[in-house]
């Protein structure tokens, strides 16, 4: 059960820093308290399930590159990219998912805005589009183990810079919007989603999201290939 | 003495070699620096004061923050849980050494190093952007980092208590980390502890968390006077006797208790 417990106070402090933070105004960057904690609900959705499926296992694959344990994954007939990525399942995060969703609940239910059923499946594409950008930058992140040995800080880092999707893009500069959109395109997590569910960003945010992730498949493609090649199984 | 002195060097030495690790993991905080840029800036866009705070104010704390991050962070408490619950403190117990002063040695080595590139850091800062972070003179950074020797001290006999709860659970992993999320909210880490909702500004302003990073702020930006820096100073006197006391009963309690099975 405490497992589940730092999720939780993670989203409590966040949901108090944004009710100070609306105590002074009635807006940020043009969305309300609610629409908020919206996307905040809909980013850690994202993020748990990160954790869940394939987050975990891509650190794991850093640390045998590390160790030179990696040379055993390559021995196994499988695919390799696949085994690494999606190997084990870490369950305990799914618990903290429910925290999401009764937050997400709360909001939706806080919100006046009329769902029409266009704009729903445009979300739901929007949110698998979340996942395969979270996973490729992450794979492409963690493939770079493969020329430089440490390289958990690189997920570190982009961790980090999820930060920039907790709030609204409309309080970015316009230079960073386009920087965070495209070169690193995390604003596709939770920014984009929400944006199209609650109708504030036109549905053609989804087909750039399509170019991005099919972008980000060919360049983990070929950093993944080269960085096999590159591999010298430097175990330690 | 002359033993805890070899460990600070060894641990110093330590510190050094791992530096571009240290850096690397010192400019992570700079990301969420940056979104606090942003947000504070989209909430003062229509006003000048929030709360007591004037935008320029509000991000002096939350680069303050970012510096002060070597005296709340929880990583001790984390490594001697670890020992406990491996069995590795066996090898301290059966040495003519105290296993406290071995760590607290290695611990001020430690802070000491971050503490000179935090301040690197902060002087960087106000080179850069001298319009939204304000320096307060010499003599006030100086009392800061007076104050800060003693906030070490409190941080280091909290995670050292909850470090001893290893000697009672199988692993402290389970609420360690939602502790020290609850410790860095409290402390005003996030948002100053005077702009808290009433419940957690009482709760804030009681707890010596606030000692680690809201107090030494808000002496750093003149806002307490020297009756109210001495009365900082006293009832962080009265944590570290209050902590100290029962840190050394349950350490006991612990030792007793403990068996070296390892894994």
């Amino acid at each position: 059960m405490l497992i589940g417990l730092a999720p939780i106070i993670w989203m409590v402090t966040t949901v108090i820093f944004l009710s100070v933070i609306f105590k002074g105004t009635k807006e940020i960057g043009g969305w309300s308290f609610w629409e908020l904690l919206l996307l905040t609900g809909i980013q850690e959705i994202i993020y748990l399930a990160s954790w869940t499926t394939f987050l975990g296992n891509l650190i794991n694959f850093i640390y045998s590159v590390d160790s030179g344990k990696f040379d055993l994954t390559l021995l196994r007939p499988v695919n390799h990219r696949f085994f690494v990525s999606f190997g084990a399942l870490d369950i305990t995060s799914i618990l903290s998912i429910v925290n999401s969703v009764v937050l997400v609940s709360l909001s939706l239910a806080n919100l006046k805005f009329s769902f029409s059923p266009d704009r729903i499946l445009l979300f739901l594409f929007g949110l698998i589009i979340a996942y395969l950008v979270i996973y490729l930058l992450s794979f492409i992140l963690a493939s770079f183990s493969l020329f430089w040995i440490k390289g958990e800080n690189f997920i570190r880092w982009l961790m980090e810079t999820l930060d920039f999707d907790r709030y609204p893009a409309e309080i970015y500069s316009d230079w960073f919007k386009v920087f965070l959109l495209t070169f690193l395109p995390i604003l596709f997590l939770g920014y984009v989603p929400t944006g199209i569910l609650l109708g504030k960003l036109p549905g053609y945010f989804i087909f750039f999201g399509i170019l991005i992730v099919a972008w980000l498949y060919i360049v983990s493609t070929l950093i993944w290939k080269k960085g096999l090649k590159n591999y010298q199984s430097a175990s330690i | 003495m002359r033993k805890y002195w070899a460990v600070f060097k060894i641990s110093w030495q330590n510190a050094v070699e791992y530096r571009a690790e240290f850096l690397g993991h010192m400019m992570l905080g700079l990301i969420s620096l940056l979104v606090m840029y942003f947000i504070w800036s989209a909430v003062f866009k229509n006003r000048e004061y929030f709360g007591n705070y004037t935008f320029s104010s509000m991000m002096t704390y939350m680069i303050l923050v970012r510096f002060l991050h070597f005296v709340k962070r929880s990583n001790v408490g984390r490594q001697i849980a670890e020992e406990i619950k491996e069995g590795r403190l066996s090898v301290y117990l059966t040495k003519p050494v105290s296993y406290l002063r071995w760590w607290f040695a290695s611990f001020l080595a430690d802070r000491f190093f971050e503490a000179l590139l935090r301040i690197l850091m902060l002087f960087t800062f106000l080179l850069l952007f001298p319009k939204v972070f304000n320096f307060p003179g010499i003599s006030r950074f100086l009392m800061v980092l007076f104050f800060l020797t003693i906030s070490l001290l409190v941080n280091f006999l909290f995670n050292l208590f909850v470090a001893t709860c290893a000697f009672f659970v199988t692993d402290i992993k389970l609420f360690h980390t939602s502790l020290f999320l609850i410790v860095d909210f409290l402390a005003g880490g996030q948002i100053p502890i005077d702009i808290m909702p009433g419940f957690l500004k009482t709760v804030g302003n009681f707890l010596p968390f606030q000692f680690m990073v809201f107090f030494p702020v808000k002496i750093y930006q003149g806002e307490f006077s020297l009756f109210q820096i001495l009365q900082g100073i006293f009832i962080c006197f009265f944590w570290i006797i209050f902590l100290g006391y029962f840190l050394r009963m349950f350490w006991l309690k612990g030792v007793e208790r403990y068996e070296a099975v390892g894994q």
